[in-house]
């Protein structure tokens, strides 16, 4: 019987849940292109889930949370989906439809992560191009990506444009591009982005849930968030711009990011932990708040 | 932890409850005996949707206790909410589901869970069931909603303006169908409205909230009784400022005054009346009468 409540209410979740599955699809798909065309790097990542984000905290909340919570007006079909009237004055047990909304929440925000994880199997690799001229990487950046990333390697290919010879014509000189191969980078790079966007859902769910509590800060939330979605746009635009400003002036800084990922491959058991831990920490506390919330609306 | 108190189905004791500052309950004691249909009124703002949703165990009273069924309702089990029906002001059903599979989903979670009377009571308020919840009327949205309270068979079911959005018609359906529960089950009502001849019609008990606390609360045929208005009159002197201590209301007209007092024998009036040298008339008032005057103070 319980198990066949469970399964009501995460069908019910699901039910509410399906029309908002259109902004995680969309950010899936960019991903997908942005994979496709190998311009998803660190930086661009981070862009596009900052933004992601943004659109996250005005999506989700009212699943997780009631009508009000943000001062935001709402139609009915709206408050039919955010108030928490329904289902506490109901038979439902409070701590299984915590768990069937939080996982509805979390499949939502996995989506376009799962998605990366998976179109990064494609092109599992990460390639760093080591010119002669501007925007090559500095010796020692060289040295730490070879020393931190496993099997990292130096690789030289032949690029010489292969030109139809004919009588009487000079051989063309060899054109050797070096560049340093990380295997599986790109892969590992999509999975850590989904342990840290887990871990991130589960913070933000927390917080959200210890809000309630106070109404300044619910108030706050829509000020921060008309900071925040502007300067995602702008993030991504940046991104471009240095990109190409790399290009032209030298690269002798290594990425915050890949930093970040070589610590967190040659950690990877710490950050796991450190990653279930805060988790288990914020699932536990949203659930107490949860349950223990009144349906105000 | 439940207590076991057999004559009464709520029991709030020093109940109050504020939002942002503004009492919205203050110091509400309240007895709901089991088995009765208890009529809840007051005026908008009163504190009647705070109450019941106290009752209901959705918000919890910033001070005093509450036992619902013997049981603390903020701390209800699954099972305790098997045992309570409830009908919001405002209820907001899932729009997207059809009337049909919101019966069907919410009946396993509901041992004593009516069919019967979920088919009865659909064909009665000539609901369809194949039609998704988003395009019913809003009288009819709320039927559906009562059929929900209803058709887990409660032991007590709160109703909070449940014929708000319902016409003439559904109204007495709605009602009958309150009378046919009580006669088969025995279950207790507590039914909040503002239509009061529905709940003059209904209801064996009453209570009266003005400014979040209960002013009245007793059986309604003892109300109408002691109740009632009283004019003096053929004072032999100018009566000047006149009170009654515990008047409901004092209103002065010409050289008469008109007091709403509880009178449970006319012979306790005959002594003061002939210190004033005035004689005395005593008027029935009927519900809505006397809730006008126990409420009219109220601060708005």
């Amino acid at each position: 019987m319980k198990t066949n409540h469970c399964l009501a209410l995460l069908k019910l979740e699901a039910l509410f849940y399906a029309r908002f599955l259109f902004f995680p699809i969309v950010f899936a798909a960019e991903i997908v292109v942005f994979s496709a065309i190998r311009q998803l790097d660190g930086a661009m990542l981070v862009a596009l889930l900052m933004l992601f984000g943004c659109i996250v905290i005005f999506w989700s909340y009212g699943f997780i949370f009631q009508d009000g919570t943000m001062g935001f007006r709402c139609g009915e079909q709206r408050r039919a989906l955010r108030t928490l009237e329904f289902p506490f004055s109901r038979a439902f047990d409070r701590r299984t439809l915590f768990g069937a909304r939080s996982l509805m929440f979390f499949f939502s925000v996995s989506i376009p992560l799962v998605t990366f994880v998976v179109a990064s199997l494609w092109h599992p690799d990460r390639t760093i191009e080591i010119n002669r001229g501007a925007g090559s990487p500095s010796p020692a950046i060289q040295a730490y990506y070879l020393a931190h990333f496993p099997g990292a390697m130096l690789q030289t290919a032949d690029a010489t444009p292969n030109l139809p010879s004919h009588p009487g014509s000079v051989p063309q000189p060899h054109n050797f591009k070096k560049s340093i191969v990380l295997p599986r980078a790109q892969t590992e790079l999509a999975v850590t982005t989904l342990w840290v966007g887990v871990i991130g859902a589960a913070l933000y769910q927390a917080m959200m849930l210890g809000t309630l509590r106070f109404k300044w800060l619910q108030r706050l939330l829509p000020i921060g968030l008309g900071v925040l979605a502007p300067g995602a746009v702008m993030a991504i635009n940046a991104v471009q711009i240095i990109r190409a400003a790399k290009q032209h002036l030298g690269n002798d800084r290594l990425p915050v990011l890949d930093r970040a990922q070589a610590w967190a491959i040659q950690n990877s058991l710490v950050f796991l932990l450190i990653g279930a831990v805060i988790i288990g920490l914020a699932l536990r506390f949203s659930r107490r708040r949860f349950v223990r919330q009144e349906a105000l609306a | 932890m439940r207590t076991n108190s057999p004559d009464f189905a709520i029991e709030m004791d020093a109940v109050s409850r504020s939002f942002e500052g503004t009492a919205a309950l203050s110091s509400l004691t309240l007895r709901v005996p089991r088995g009765t249909i208890y009529g809840f009124l007051g005026r908008n703002g009163a504190g009647k949707t705070t109450a019941l949703k106290i009752i209901a165990g959705l918000i919890k009273p910033d001070s005093g206790s509450v036992r619902v069924l013997g049981t603390d309702p903020f701390e209800f089990t699954t099972e305790d909410r098997q045992r309570v029906g409830y009908l919001s002001e405002k209820q907001i059903l899932p729009s997207l589901m059809k009337v049909g599979k919101l019966l069907e989903f919410c009946a396993p979670f509901y041992p004593g869970w009516d069919q019967a009377l979920v088919d009865r009571l659909l064909a009665s308020f000539r609901i369809d069931r194949r039609k998704r919840i988003s395009v019913l009327s809003q009288g009819a949205q709320r039927q559906v909603a009562f059929i929900l309270a209803l058709a887990q068979r409660p032991e007590l079911l709160l109703l909070d303006e449940p014929a708000s959005t319902l016409d003439v018609v559904a109204r007495r359906e709605f009602l009958d169908e309150i009378l046919d529960l009580l006669r088969q089950d025995g279950p207790t009502v507590f039914l909040s409205s503002h239509i009061l001849s529905d709940i003059e019609r209904v209801a064996d008990h009453v209570g009266i909230l003005a400014d979040g606390t209960l002013k009245i609360s007793e059986p309604l045929d003892r109300l109408k009784d002691t109740v009632k208005r009283v004019r003096f009159f053929g004072f032999d002197r100018d009566p000047g400022s006149f009170a009654i201590p515990g008047a409901f209301h004092s209103e002065r007209s010409g050289r008469e005054w008109l007091v709403t007092l509880r009178v449970e024998d006319p012979a306790q009036l005959d002594g003061p009346v002939r210190s004033w040298g005035a004689r005395y008339e005593i008027q029935d008032l009927n519900l809505e009468d006397i809730f006008v005057e126990v409420s009219r103070h109220q601060n708005p």
